[in-house]
């Protein structure tokens, strides 16, 4: 599978929707996230990983994407099975969401292990780790050090929005600002990619040109989209280095 | 057992094992096929996953081959009494 | 089974978010394809899916030939936009209605597509060739919005005269208002066999020898349709109304099939062939129809804020009346048409529920009907696609009637 896409675009595609992931293959040249998590209703996630089982099988000789599998955390039933079922289809990357701690990076290393020794697999997995809670943050280091397979850390904003809100913290949003300026500065300092989090009101282009350019400016090099229009704004914005 | 996979979206396919159900019902949504070319198309499919002699209701809005096989996959995992813990939609 | 293929649009065609739904139907209507589907990003690419067993160098000139065609300045079929119209008409400045206000807010509970639902809970059967069949719940919600919808808006329009018509639009009357160039692609027409006799027994003939199947060509044994089925109900209030004077303002509220070929399109209640419509006409001064379609807009906003109905009202691009050819000096506001849309939350989209056409002179120039006292009189409706009432309710709030809003009656859950 070819990694030709350019690292700036991460366009959310829902995993138990075969007619919008094909629909993304034809027309999205860049790269495309399969979302098991958080873009799979709970009712439909044992149909989803099948369907982006066979996508992976079917979009393999695919030169234009980048395919990356996002799965479900390790603090739910679902993770070990999607990785079961996807790690043989060698996706290019792994995006894994809410990795709290050094530990919950290194299950998932395991368990990818087993699942390569096992159908004794040529692939080198690649990780885009998911920054989405206080305790995160707090052990960015540790969990950086946890593998050798990091390609890029992300941020997702609504569920650090979430804990920020569940630990009674005062200003929710400031602790946000606050977050994506530390991961940002870390990524930077160690060089690694950093890609930001997905921003909602897709109809406000404006606001999220403002959000994308602060974001820059924190050290992220890329950000995830969920919307086509969402597109142009972030390759002029991140197509460009302030470095 | 009742299960289901896929939905009647366009460029999909629903699949639908309901006991008791008496025979393989098939709906082709899509106009410019016959109901023949679809039978023809999906039947050999749900044989390779032993789901064809289950009687299933098909609802078929123009799937490629790789969604009918991803819907019959999760189908095959459900109805596998080793795998009941996890249930697919329906 | 499918074939799928890219290619760039010619220079300098690029679609708008407007222009592609009007690009895919006719895409489909001309071309042997599965499904079109257009770049978003910039709209200058298209994907287009076909049957394996189609030859492609085949599909591939069928393609050319439309591209070549849909060129806008090669394309009057396209014509419904009132750009192209705008010198031949009478162009009329009127006061727009607060779009800004005219939006109904509520919080639907339902972000899923409720599609498969409505099949296995069997609220619907799809049957053959895209057929569908309403079971009780579909029927009590048709008749619930109906009703409702009537007893709100109808009772603060006040007096209205009420009419019941046939499906049948006779082409000659359609003729008389160039009907035939405006939309053909949505054209259905009814005829039937020729009466002479010895065209019924070759056409007999031809059905037996071709295993009770219609033959190929239907052509030589019809005659050339007598009635269109009609796409608008409110048509038959201009012809009922033809070469008549009246004394005042006047309501009509009427219930009536709308009939379009929407082709490859058809889904579900979203999009049908034929669909319900109520409808209310309004004949008089255009004062006095230029008030009925603030305030039925209004109205309806208003109605659908009560039934717990998200949605907006928008200006609309597609006049169903104005006919490509425009022969006499008719005046015409310059925004004909008005939508109400409602949310489909599961895909961040809305869909056009209601629309409100000012005609202006179109119809009473036309049909030579007028006002006894005034020079001007001007024709304007409001109709509600009922279909697709139900349809985005149940979209915005789930099949599951305990989520329904508490302004919905017990009898209709």
């Amino acid at each position: 599978m070819s990694v030709a896409a350019e690292p700036l675009v991460y366009f959310y595609v829902p995993g138990y929707k075969p007619n919008y992931i094909e629909y993304a293959m034809t027309f999205y040249p860049m790269n495309i996230i399969l979302c098991l998590e958080d873009g799979t209703p709970e009712e439909k996630k044992l149909e989803a990983r099948y369907v982006v089982k066979n996508a992976l099988q079917e979009f393999s000789s695919d030169s234009e994407h980048t395919l990356i599998v996002r799965v479900n955390s390790v603090h739910t039933p679902h993770w070990e099975q999607d990785l079961e079922e996807l790690v043989p289809e060698r996706p290019a990357r792994i995006r894994l969401p809410m990795v709290r701690t050094a530990e919950d990076l290194r299950q998932v290393e395991r368990k990818v292990q087993d699942v390569i020794h096992q159908r004794s697999l040529n692939y080198s997995p690649s990780y885009e780790v998911m920054i989405e809670c206080c305790e995160a943050i707090f052990n960015l280091g540790e969990i950086h050090q946890a593998s050798q397979n990091i390609y890029a850390f992300t941020f997702g904003g609504t569920d650090y929005f979430d804990d920020c809100v569940a630990k009674g913290l005062v200003d929710p949003a400031l602790e946000v600002r606050k977050a994506k300026q530390k991961l940002g500065e870390y990524c930077r300092s160690v060089g690694l990619q950093c890609f930001d989090t997905t921003y909602m009101a897709y109809r406000d282009l404006e606001g999220f040109r403002e959000d994308c350019l602060l974001s820059r400016e924190y050290g992220f090099t890329g950000r995830s989209v969920i919307h086509p229009d969402q597109v142009a704004v972030v390759q002029d914005i991140y197509g460009i280095s302030i470095a | 057992m009742n299960v289901s996979a896929g939905s009647i979206e366009s460029s999909d396919i629903k699949i639908v094992i309901e006991e008791g159900h008496a025979a393989m019902q098939c709906m082709n949504m899509v106009p410019e096929l016959t109901d023949r070319q679809v039978y023809e198309y999906v039947v050999p499919i749900l044989k390779q996953y032993g789901l064809a002699d289950l009687s299933p209701q098909i609802w078929f809005n123009g799937a490629n081959e790789w969604v009918i096989r991803s819907r019959c996959e999760a189908l095959a995992y459900s109805l596998n009494p080793v795998n009941q813990r996890e249930g697919v939609t329906g | 089974m499918f074939t799928t293929y890219r290619l760039e649009l010619p220079e300098p065609v690029t679609l708008n978010k407007l222009q592609i739904p009007v690009f895919t139907h006719m895409f489909l209507q001309n071309v042997s394809a599965h499904k079109v589907q257009v770049d978003p990003i910039q709209g200058k690419r298209i994907s287009v899916t076909y049957l394996s067993s189609y030859p492609r160098e085949q599909i591939e000139r069928e393609v050319a030939i439309f591209l070549e065609r849909f060129t806008p300045e090669h394309d009057e079929a396209s014509a419904s936009s009132a750009e192209i119209l705008e010198p031949e008409l009478n162009m009329v400045e009127l006061d727009e209605p607060p779009l800004e206000k005219l939006c109904s807010c509520c919080t639907p509970g339902n972000q899923r597509n409720i599609s498969d639902d409505l099949l296995e809970q069997r609220w619907l059967t799809l049957l053959k060739n895209q057929e569908l069949a309403y079971h009780r719940p579909i029927i009590t919600l048709l008749e619930y919005f109906d009703q409702s919808y009537v007893d709100y808006v109808g009772r603060r329009i006040g007096d209205c005269q009420q009419r019941q018509y046939s499906v049948l639009l006779p082409a000659s009357f359609a003729e008389k208002m160039n009907y035939f160039h405006s939309a053909p692609m949505h054209l259905l027409l009814a005829t039937h066999l020729s009466h002479d006799h010895e065209t019924m027994k070759s056409f007999a003939a031809d059905v037996s020898a071709n295993n009770g199947k219609l033959p190929q060509d239907c052509g030589p044994y019809l005659e050339t349709p007598p009635y269109i089925l009609q796409s608008a109900p409110c048509y038959k209030v201009y012809m009922e109304m033809e070469d008549q004077v009246f004394e005042d303002n006047t309501a009509f509220v009427l219930k009536g099939q709308s009939f379009r070929n929407e082709g490859k399109r058809v889904y579900l209640l979203e999009r049908l062939l034929n669909f319900t419509m109520r409808e209310f006409v309004f004949l008089g001064t255009p004062e006095y129809v230029t008030r009925m379609r603030d305030l039925t807009l209004g109205w309806t906003i208003e109605w659908m804020e009560a039934a717990g109905l998200k949605g907006e009202c928008a200006l609309a691009n597609d006049p169903f009346f104005l006919p490509g050819k425009v022969k006499q000096n008719f005046k015409v506001p310059k925004h004909v048409k008005y939508e109400v849309r409602a949310d489909i939350p599961y895909k961040n989209d809305t869909i056009s529920i209601a629309s409100y056409d000012t005609h202006g002179d179109f119809f009473a120039k036309t049909f030579n009907f007028r006002l006894r006292d005034n020079a001007e009189t001007w024709s304007g409706c409001i109709g509600l696609g009922l279909e697709r009432v139900v349809w985005s309710f149940l979209q915005q709030y789930g099949l599951q009637s305990e989520h329904w809003p508490a302004a919905i009656p017990e009898s209709v859950k």
